[in-house]
């Protein structure tokens, strides 16, 4: 692996398939706002999933999992929010996914892990008419 | 989705009815509760989401909106987890309630989707009951305490899947049986270990028949303790109505012991004199029962009475005459019973010995002044009974008098009460409980005791309040002995024991 951005980009392709596999629709790649990014947004069953993929070689630097923080969390939310309300979306299901994706090194084997609604919006702290 | 069900908020050591509204719908999943929660009740929240997701039900990805109405009353501790929990499966459909009538819901959830015992569990079921709802679902740790309340259906719950199977009318519950009797006083031993001292065991025999306070003065050593904390064993057993309000203050301040049970006897409270206002009276923000509400219907014993802070003893005034005490806060007013006998001791001055037969006081005038004015004139005038407690002499301290015990002095009171039941018919429980106008109603002398009373009055100076209270220790004595009408030996006697203020408060140092 050369950089950070190839690995990420690897893990986010490597994903893609994964969530297509288990029957996700992708909606949108790399979603942008001025408040943060999504990685992946898709609809699953009906639910506007959006999913925060992490790739990892190795656990040195503790599970993928930990690496969302609270403030990465608001971010997400803020841009689910953005989302929501540019799609003119109100009254829809939704969830917050985390899939991890771990990539050996050597083999190039690929592990997934996703947990499902891994976080939810704390008390009332974001408006969100809906 | 909307839900809607019935639950009950503690205030003071009454229920007030909360009803848990719990709305689903999508957007982006979140869970909030509104209507004036405390901590605890947001802390629910984590509690909950565990509770059923490890009760293998699913919690709803949605957003979720509690709310907890009248949205004024604040809701505190973690009573409200159960009905939350219930109203998010019955409005995610989890539930297809088969029971039609209202029910009321309370109880704590553990994570892993068990029920524990929260306070106030009698209060809550006479709200139930009062507000004509037939069934109540309460954990199953404070079910016979429930249950103590008749003319409603309690059920036990251990845990949420078994609540939700008898709701979808899969499961069967049964209802609860009523709690035993428990005991919450310590036993200290018998009235016969007390060697002498006869003169007190009369005068708290009396107090004990009429529920009089009463104060004992009397240099260290010389029994006062030890004839208070016998009290316990010689006061008749509280009748049902008492024993329910009784056990209803313990519940709401949380100090039934686990598996709740019914309080038969009365209570013996003795705080030490280093408490604070709010833990006498009762009090903080959120007020709870102080001691002197916890002694209701029993007895306050203030060992060591001239320590306390004056502040303390000042608030003692009211509740002492109403028999109820209303805290005043913010965001309203509750009431507390409180009818307690106080039965106070204290040494006749700071070095303990002043008056004593065999060593000397070393107090000086100015310290025996300032020791008197802690115990205010007010406080003093509301005891009926003063007694001295005098140091044992040689020969009974060494030989010991046999004496009576605890058992046979309580069949004499027990016959005093119900002697005096017999009389009362409206409602009053004590000689100690009439109001003037009752002592004007069941304490008429005949005229020749009642130019010997105007005598008695007129040579100690009584207050018109001494006077009552002076009447109705009569009555007390002459209900003792089995008579309809007052005697002269009770007036008497009664005198003997009103006087003592003056030997102490007024003599000293004029």
């Amino acid at each position: 692996m050369k950089n950070k951005r190839e690995l990420g980009s690897l893990g986010e392709r490597r994903a893609l398939e994964y969530l297509k596999s288990l029957g996700y629709d992708i909606l949108v790649l790399n979603f942008y706002s001025r408040r943060g990014e999504i990685d992946i947004i898709a609809q699953d069953k009906g639910v506007i999933s959006f999913i925060e993929v992490k790739t990892r070689t190795n656990k040195k630097f503790g599970i993928p999992e930990e690496s969302i923080t609270p403030k990465k969390r608001e971010r997400i939310i803020r841009t689910a929010l953005y989302y929501l309300h540019a799609r003119g979306w109100s009254r829809v299901s939704c969830r917050f996914d985390v899939l991890t994706v771990n990539i050996d090194p050597k083999t190039g084997d690929t592990e997934f892990n996703l947990t499902k609604d891994a976080f939810q919006l704390e008390g009332d702290s974001y408006r969100y008419v809906g | 989705m909307l839900a809607k069900v019935l639950s009950a908020a503690l205030v003071g050591i009454d229920g007030v009815l909360v009803e848990v509204e719990v709305d689903i719908s999508n957007g982006l999943p979140s869970f909030t509760i509104v209507g004036l929660p405390d901590q605890a009740v947001q802390e629910s929240r984590e509690r909950i989401r565990s509770a059923i997701k490890n009760s293998e039900f699913s919690f709803p990805t949605k957003r979720i909106t509690v709310n907890l109405a009248p949205a004024d009353i604040k809701k505190e501790g973690p009573s409200f987890d159960l009905p939350i929990g219930i109203g998010i499966l019955m409005a995610s459909e989890g539930i297809d309630l088969k029971l039609k009538d209202p029910f009321l819901l309370v109880g704590e959830l553990s994570l892993d989707g068990s029920i524990r015992p929260v306070n106030g569990i009698i209060s809550m079921t006479i709200l139930a009951k009062n507000s004509h709802i037939d069934t109540i679902f309460v954990p199953y740790e404070n079910s016979s305490e429930a249950a103590l309340i008749p003319g409603i259906n309690v059920y036990g719950v251990k845990n949420l899947t078994e609540l939700v199977g008898f709701l979808n009318g899969e499961k069967i519950l049964s209802l609860a049986s009523p709690a035993r009797a428990i005991r919450i006083n310590e036993v200290k031993g018998d009235f016969s270990e007390v060697k002498g001292q006869e003169q007190a065991k009369r005068a708290l025999e009396i107090a004990a028949a009429g529920f009089h306070n009463v104060i004992m003065i009397g240099p260290p050593g010389s029994g006062k303790t030890m004839l208070a904390q016998r009290l316990p064993e010689i006061l008749p057993l509280l009748t049902e109505e008492e024993a329910l309000e009784v056990t209803k203050i313990y519940s709401s301040a949380g100090l039934l012991p686990k598996g709740g049970g019914i309080i038969e006897e009365r209570p013996f409270r003795s705080p030490h004199h280093s408490i604070s206002l709010a833990g006498m009276v009762g009090g903080t923000t959120n007020p709870r029962p102080g001691e002197i509400s916890l002694a209701h219907n029993g007895v306050l014993f203030l060992d060591e009475f001239t320590e306390f802070r004056r502040d303390v003893l000042e608030a003692l005034r009211q509740p002492m005459e109403d028999g109820t005490l209303i805290i005043s806060r913010a965001h309203g007013s509750v009431r507390f019973p409180a009818r307690f006998m106080l039965v106070a001791s204290m040494n006749p001055c700071p070095c303990g010995y002043l008056g004593d037969t065999k060593k000397a006081c070393t107090c000086t005038p100015y310290q025996l002044e300032r020791y008197y004015s802690k115990i205010s004139g007010p406080i003093l005038d509301r005891i009926d009974i003063q007694i001295e407690v005098p140091r044992l002499e040689t020969e009974t301290l060494i030989k010991g008098s046999s004496s009576e015990n605890s058992v046979s002095i309580k069949k004499r009171i027990e016959a005093a009460r119900e002697f005096q039941a017999s009389r009362f018919k409206d409602g009053i429980r004590a000689n100690g409980l009439m109001k003037p106008s009752d002592i004007k109603k069941y304490c008429r002398l005949k005229p020749p005791l009642q130019s010997l009373l105007r005598e008695i009055v007129d040579k100690f100076k009584l207050s018109a309040r001494s006077y009552d209270k002076l009447l109705k220790v009569a009555r007390t004595i002459a209900d003792l002995a089995a008579s309809e009408e007052i005697r002269e030996e009770d007036i008497l006697e009664a005198t003997q024991y009103r006087i003592l203020d003056r030997k102490y408060w007024e003599k000293k140092f004029s």
